[in-house]
């Protein structure tokens, strides 16, 4: 369990992370998704040690990050903009992380290196971004942490490559029982393979929670009605966050689980309903909106 | 399969070290090209060059020479460990110097001081492979070149090991600075500020502060005794030459430890996200920024000051020194030009703060500038009132004499302010330079001007000679004198400064003096000097090889390698057979022919009460009008004048101590003097207390010269008519 108590970060005057409170569970694949600036990279560089919270502080399972060598044993954390010793090959690389994490496993390291098709003795200054980008999440992997910090990991990666890149972030979660915590600025890479999101804005967590109870709890009904209604009497049903009305045709989003939705729509005795799922993105935006943000400055 | 290795916590990572050390073999390959070049080559070549041209060679000559050459290529080798130095302390730190190479490392699960321990002993193996391969070709090399015997090795590895001593040193301050820095560029120079700034605060300060003194000796100041300690280039100028000393080395090394463990310190408080900013830490940078603008805005007074010895002109260079460094350090700082009005504020505060240090301690707001300690506060002086500094390691803690100082310097002090001023300079004054140690060990370094009319000074000087070091370096320089005589060299004199071309048996007029010269106490130096007999040449009768003075035959100070011949050294005096008169004058005319001129006129002036107030060339009393005199006949001139001597001819152990009297001066005029001269040239001498007037009449030639008496040669006739 990662628990971030009141954890606050200063670049001079500036103020990066404030007062950040948040668990992710083990086991959870967590995504933190913000805007830029929002201070994603900071809160992955305060969780795996790098940087000293000005206040506050991040515990797994009770235990302070900062300096400590045994827990960031079992931390990888896998930057934007990845660091390569110069002129080192892939195996240079893995050499230096098997002499310095100790549960690394070579096996683990030949095993996705056939997946990723790459090479362990071609300087990693000649591959591309992607590569790149592929041969530090190898080295991640390889290094059987606990958790792995992952910081933009699929930009850059294509469609492919990013299908499976997550298909090993989650074979490794069923198997290793590896934490992933992933931060990105664009939601829809997060959908599929998230079960936890954090909303990160101006250095504050916004919301967290989990993804399937999100979108258990939140629904949209188009319904069609052959009657005059309006949207007040609509908005009676209670819980609606959103209601649009063009002629005859009435969408709203509605929180509650889908029966009790279905309950309540029925009781306005359209001639037709359908409850639609929401995207994550829509999800967001209704939660935004109903606390007052506007979405798309928010994460766009 | 799995590593099963748990995570260090120790100090030093083997397996980071390993494969830091791995990734570091260009480095290696730096450190040996830099010593192969500085240390291997130059000795192939050196030692090569000298072994042809030694077919001749004794091997003693062979061995001696190739000592020499070791020596010259280990300076050359110094040089080059310094920036090797450098060098490797931006290496170590080099993953700092980057964001992404920051975070990186300090997301592994090492400690902060095991990355930088780490880091640190790797490079410093790097360097020392690079420098261990070389020192086996070199020992090769002195094999092959028939040098590998213990009087090069005894020179070689002294020297040696002082360079990687040096390069330690480099290399610490090059880590501790890179300890607080976000940038290569920046550490380098952060490098060569700690080097240099200490040493260069300084001596602007001593420079500052001598411009607006006169007592204040910034020859003690800005001493090697004081210079080295402040930079180890300095430490490394002033003492490379010296012996081995096993407690300097040992106690650099500690400072060095103490640099990284510095370093270390610095390093465990450092935010990681300030890597590539110049200096990581804001208020340091801020801190920084006004040492530096201190430093700056000094010099840059004192450079506008010596363009025309102007005050203005300094606190004009105050003024752009001041605020173009504070520009320059806000644009390097900020790495933007667009921030170099940034804190504008703290240039105003900047400027009242130099204005108030160069007030108070510029322009002596305390009056340190004349403090002298008392004598109950004084636990020692080094002192030297001869010209040759050689006195000057002589440590006087006796109460007596320690009293004597404070007492004569305070009451000059006193005399200084009041305005009074000795007649003559030379004869009448004479120059201290003392160390004074406080009670607490604090060292006043003063510089005066004495006035042998200055309550006390008679009763210093008389301490003084009496000391019984005064006849040690008096014996010194007998033995040497002596030694000249019994190896038998040729010894040319020169008598009054005049070459004798043999005309005297060295060895018998030694004799003479040696008898008549007793010891040299007060009563023996105090007397008047009729002559000085000099060595001007010693040599070696069988290659004619010379050493010149005595001063280089023996170590002896060039003040003690002149016999000055006493007035009551009658024996002497007579072997000498000097006839030359201080009354006779001589001038050459507008032909360029020497004439000699009868004396004219003669005055006696009474200096019993002296006189106030500084004349236009200074603190000296030129013109003798001031005093009150008196007409004497020309006879009573002559006879008088036949009393003196020629103070020209004093050396400065001669000059220090001749007792004078007190009450008058004797004023002579040579030459044909219109009472309506109209002097269309005019010239004085007076270093020796004599004064020249030169001037061309229709009548011809005349010149005046005044004279003080030694002690006791007044007759007291002639004190009457003062009265």
């Amino acid at each position: 369990m990662i628990k971030i108590c009141g954890v606050s970060k200063f670049y001079d005057d500036f103020k990066s992370l404030d007062a950040i409170h948040a668990e992710i569970a083990d086991g959870s694949i967590f995504g933190l998704v913000g805007s830029n600036g929002s201070g994603k990279s900071t809160l992955l560089r305060v969780m795996s040690g790098i940087f000293r919270a000005d206040s506050g502080e991040v515990l797994y399972d009770g235990e302070n990050v900062y300096e400590n060598v045994a827990l960031k044993d079992r931390i990888v954390y896998l930057s934007d903009d990845q660091f390569f010793l110069p002129n080192a090959t892939l195996g240079d690389m893995a050499k230096l992380y098997a002499s310095v994490y100790s549960s690394f496993s070579w096996e683990e390291y030949n095993k996705l290196l056939n997946i990723f098709s790459l090479s362990s003795s071609r300087k990693i200054a000649t591959f591309s971004k992607g590569m790149q980008k592929q041969a530090a999440i190898l080295l991640g992997i390889a290094a059987k942490p606990r958790y792995l910090l992952c910081d933009e990991t699929f930009d850059g990666l294509d469609p492919v490559m990013r299908q499976l890149v997550k298909r090993i972030l989650a074979d490794a979660v069923a198997e290793h029982g590896l934490t992933p915590i992933i931060a990105s600025h664009n939601l829809r890479e997060l959908e599929d393979i998230c079960d936890h999101i954090g909303l990160l804005h101006k250095g504050g967590i916004l919301f967290e929670s989990e993804i399937d109870s999100l979108k258990e709890n939140i629904h949209t009904v188009q319904a069609v009605f052959s009657r005059e209604i309006g949207i007040e009497e609509i908005a009676r049903i209670g819980g609606t966050v959103s209601i649009k009305q063009r002629g005859s045709m009435v969408t709203t989003v509605v929180r509650g689980t889908e029966d009790a939705v279905r309950e309540k729509i029925e009781g306005l005795a359209p001639d037709f309903y359908e409850i639609i799922p929401l995207t994550l993105e829509e999800i967001f935006i209704s939660e935004m909106e109903e606390r007052g943000y506007d979405y798309t400055k928010v994460v766009f | 399969m799995t590593t099963q290795k748990l995570s260090s916590e120790k100090l030093l990572d083997f397996s980071l070290f390993k494969n830091m050390t791995r990734r570091r073999l260009p480095h290696i390959l730096v450190a040996f090209l830099v010593n192969f070049f500085t240390l291997s080559v130059p000795i192939m070549m050196m030692l090569g060059d000298l072994q042809e041209r030694s077919l001749n060679w004794t091997v003693k000559k062979y061995i001696g020479r190739a000592a020499e050459t070791m020596q010259e290529i280990l300076v050359l080798h110094l040089v080059f460990m310094f920036i090797l130095g450098i060098y490797f302390g931006v290496i170590s730190l080099g993953y700092m110097m980057k964001r992404r190479s920051a975070h990186f490392y300090h997301a592994l699960p090492q400690r902060r001081e095991t990355l930088y321990t780490t880091s640190i002993v790797s490079a410093l193996l790097c360097a020392v492979v690079g420098g261990l391969i070389n020192l086996c070709i070199a020992l090769v090399e002195m094999g092959v070149y028939s040098v590998l015997v213990p009087e090069i090795l005894g020179v070689f590895f002294p020297l040696l090991v002082k360079n990687i001593v040096f390069f330690l040193a480099a290399y610490a301050i090059t880590v501790f600075a890179g300890s607080f820095s976000g940038n290569g560029v920046v550490q380098v120079l952060m490098t060569v500020v700690i080097m240099a700034y200490p040493i260069a605060t300084y001596e602007g300060m001593i420079l500052l502060h001598n411009l607006h003194t006169t007592y204040f000796y910034s020859g003690y100041y800005g001493s090697d005794k004081i210079m080295q300690w402040l930079s180890p280039i300095a430490y490394a100028g002033y003492n490379y030459w010296g012996e081995f000393k096993i407690l300097p080395t040992l106690l650099a090394l500690l400072v060095i430890a103490v640099l990284l463990l510095g370093g270390m310190a610095i390093y465990r408080g450092r935010a990681i996200e300030n890597s590539e900013r110049p200096i990581v830490f804001k208020k340091l940078g801020t801190v920084l920024k006004f040492m530096l603008m201190f430093t700056v805005t000094m010099y840059a007074g004192l450079f506008f000051y010596a363009i025309n010895e102007s005050i203005p002109y300094m606190i004009f260079g105050f003024v752009c020194g001041a605020v173009l460094s504070f520009m320059l350090f806000n644009t390097i700082l900020a790495k933007s030009p667009k921030a170099m009005f940034k804190g504008i504020r703290g240039l105003a505060v900047f400027a009242v703060a130099f204005a108030l240090y160069y007030t108070v301690f510029g322009l002596d707001v305390f009056g340190m500038d004349d403090y002298v300690p008392s004598a109950e506060n004084l636990s020692r002086a080094e002192i030297t009132v001869l010209s040759t500094g050689d006195y000057e390691d002589d440590h006087f803690d006796d109460p007596e004499m320690l009293a004597a100082l404070s007492t004569m310097l305070q009451n000059q002090n006193k005399a200084d302010s009041d305005g009074v001023y000795a007649p003559y300079r030379g004869v009448a004054e004479f120059y201290v330079t003392a160390i004074m140690y406080t009670k607490l060990g604090i060292p006043v370094a003063r510089h005066y001007t004495v006035s042998k009319y200055t309550d006390g000074a008679q009763e210093f000087l008389r301490l003084y000679a009496d000391d019984a070091r005064m006849q040690a370096q008096m014996d010194k320089a007998f033995d040497a004198f002596e030694r000249v005589i019994e190896g038998g060299y040729t010894v040319e004199l020169r008598v009054n400064n005049v070459y004798t071309e043999g005309q005297y048996d060295f060895a018998k007029l030694f004799k003479l003096y040696k008898e008549e010269y007793g010891i040299a106490n007060y009563e023996r130096l105090s007397k008047p000097v009729v002559a000085t007999v000099e060595i001007h040449n010693i040599l070696i009768p069988e290659t004619g090889a010379s050493y010149y003075a005595l001063h280089n035959f023996a170590d002896i100070p060039y003040d003690l390698q002149y016999l000055p011949v006493y007035a009551d050294m009658t024996k002497t005096i007579a072997y000498l057979d000097l006839e030359e008169s201080v009354l006779e004058q001589t001038y050459e005319n507008e032909f360029g022919e020497v004439v000699s001129a009868p004396l004219t006129a003669a005055y006696i002036y009474d200096t019993r009460e002296p006189v106030t107030g500084a004349t236009s060339e200074g603190r000296y009393v030129e013109n003798l009008d001031e005093y009150p005199r008196i007409e004497i006949s020309t006879e009573l001139g002559k006879e008088l004048g036949d009393m003196l001597v020629n103070c020209s001819r004093y050396t400065t152990l001669s000059r220090v101590f001749f007792a004078l009297d007190t009450d008058c001066v004797l004023y002579l005029e040579f030459g044909d003097k219109s009472a309506d001269s109209n002097e269309s040239e005019e010239y004085y001498y007076d270093e020796y207390g004599l004064k020249y007037y030169y001037g061309t009449q229709e009548s011809g030639y005349y010149m005046d010269n005044a004279y003080v008496f030694p002690l006791g040669y007044v007759p007291e006739e002639v004190k009457a008519l003062l009265d």
